[in-house]
């Protein structure tokens, strides 16, 4: 067992919650053996990690020069410079001649994956306030509006809203708090996604006077202020303001009042402005998800199939943030079923065990 | 003559309005995956073992497949020179120069392809492939 799980030794120094793209690659290595095995397996080890390395990028540059005589001259050069995050070997072993070892290696990319995913967020408490002075059936016009704002809002791609404007806004960590919400979710079946995001925040209506000297314009201004917060941390992470103007009353020195239609309320583009903002705050999130179940079956995590994880999915499961014990604070987890809300995992290494309401990240 | 004018100025607009699909470009999972070639020489390698020199040719064939497939995803600047005095050629070169970053490059074979030559053949998906292009050449000092 220890010769398979050999080392999960850090090649870089420094464990954080690094939002840049994680993948787990695959390397092999081969190497003479020419005397000493165990020097022949250090080579091949160092050329597994070396292939794994290449595979999460490899700059390469090369010339060809042909002169008058025909003569040619080629030349080729690469640069591997990967950075992992751990490692373990899957097999190892003496072939004919030569030894050879094949790695599994979570490595950082540069790039972020911004499709295929979709991470939770959740509608939380919207506050209408609204003026002195408006009418009633604005009002209501407003409240039909927001009421219809989770399923304008939910035809965005990269995120899928649950409707929990019955909760109030966050105030810290989710997953520390769920004995407050435990109520609700027994009642509604729905729970905060302590791996995911929500937005809350108030909607403000004001009348608004822009008169010239021949004409009164009145409009109602419609702001939308909403926080957006990490669930897992608590942290705030963005805002997203968006404002849209409703004709009132256009009168021409106060004759043609009597012809002046009552206002037509659709907040419909400004929750589509909203959700475009947050797509673009969302889209290259990380999909996180939460262990909720931690047996000997396996991990039941908090994300499934209509957050996009598929079987065979890897996930990295953190530990003991700001923890830099080198093997204890980190696992990886593969997906081996899937459910429209939930994924049953098992740990990729024996050691450490995987407590309940650890963080784990999609890696691809 | 206006309806003949008019339908050859519309024939015109619209002429320049055609669009082609670059298959470098393409992010359909469909596509077919790029994929290089690469031959190396096991008897001109260096190591003092037969091993030694197969491993070395192994390496050597695969890193020119990468080659071709740097070619392939960013093509190659091609130069040459020229010179004629007299009548009689002088200088005659070409050069062909290639860089990029490959990424997600996957082995399909290693194997030897005669009794001296290794042969390895590599693939990278459409997707990858176009992402890659998309990012650009990397910048070297």
């Amino acid at each position: 067992m220890r010769r398979v799980f050999l080392s999960c030794a850090f090649l870089v120094a420094g464990f954080s919650f690094a939002q840049a793209g994680l993948k787990v690659v695959t390397g092999e290595g081969r190497a003479a053996v020419a005397g000493s095995v165990d020097a022949a397996r250090k080579a091949a080890l160092a050329e597994a990690l070396y292939d794994a390395a290449g595979k999460l990028g490899v700059k390469l540059r090369g010339f060809s020069h042909v002169d008058a005589s025909g003569a040619l001259r080629e030349e080729t050069s690469t640069l591997v410079d990967g950075r992992f995050k751990g490692y373990q070997i899957l097999r190892e072993g003496r072939e004919g001649a030569s030894f050879f070892v094949s790695v599994e290696a979570v490595g950082e990319v540069e790039q972020e994956v911004c499709s295929g995913k979709r991470v939770d967020l959740n509608l939380r408490e919207v506050l209408v306030r609204v003026a002195p002075g408006v009418p009633g059936h604005v009002l209501s016009a407003m409240n039909e509006s927001l009421a219809r704002a989770p399923a304008l809002l939910g035809e965005g791609g990269t995120f899928r809203v649950t409707d929990q404007r019955f909760l109030g806004r966050p105030r810290g960590a989710e997953r520390l708090r769920a004995s407050e919400t435990d109520y609700y979710a027994q009642l509604l079946g729905e729970t905060p996604s302590p791996g995911g995001y929500s937005i809350s925040g108030t909607m403000v209506v004001e009348r608004e006077r822009r008169d010239n000297l021949v004409a009164n314009v009145t409009d109602f201004v419609v702001t939308l202020n909403l926080k957006l917060r990490d669930n897992f941390s608590g942290a705030q992470i963005g805002d997203v303001v968006q404002r849209i103007a409703i004709r009132d009353r256009r009168t021409l020195f106060g004759l043609d009042e009597a012809f002046t239609p009552a206002p037509v309320v659709n907040l419909e583009p400004l929750f589509t402005k909203a959700r475009a903002q947050l797509e673009a705050a969302l889209a290259c999130k990380p999909l996180r998800a939460v262990v909720v179940e931690a047996g000997a079956r396996g991990l039941v995590l908090s994300v499934g199939q209509e957050h996009g994880v598929e079987v065979g999915d890897y996930f990295l499961v953190y530990l003991q943030s700001g923890r830099q014990t080198p093997g204890s604070a980190w696992q990886i987890v593969r997906i081996d079923e899937v459910t429209p809300d939930k994924a049953l995992a098992r740990a990729m290494k024996a050691t450490p065990t995987i407590p309940t309401n650890a963080l784990a990240v999609l890696m691809r | 003559m206006k309806k003949p004018v008019l339908a050859l100025l519309c024939v015109l607009a619209t002429a320049g309005c055609a669009t082609h699909e670059d298959p470098l470009l393409t992010t359909s999972a469909s596509a077919p995956p790029l994929r290089a070639i690469g031959y190396a020489t096991v008897s001109v390698q260096p190591g003092r073992t037969a091993s030694q020199k197969q491993l070395n040719a192994i390496r050597a064939a695969r890193l020119a497949a990468m080659r071709d497939l740097v070619e392939k995803i960013y093509g190659a600047d091609v130069s040459g020179r020229s010179s004629v005095i007299e009548g009689r050629i002088v200088v005659d070169t070409a050069r062909a120069d290639v860089e990029g970053m490959l990424r997600g490059v996957r082995v399909v074979r290693i194997q030897p392809f005669q009794s001296d030559v290794y042969e390895a053949e590599l693939e990278v998906s459409a997707a990858e492939a176009a992402a890659m292009r998309r990012l650009g050449r990397p910048h070297y000092q």
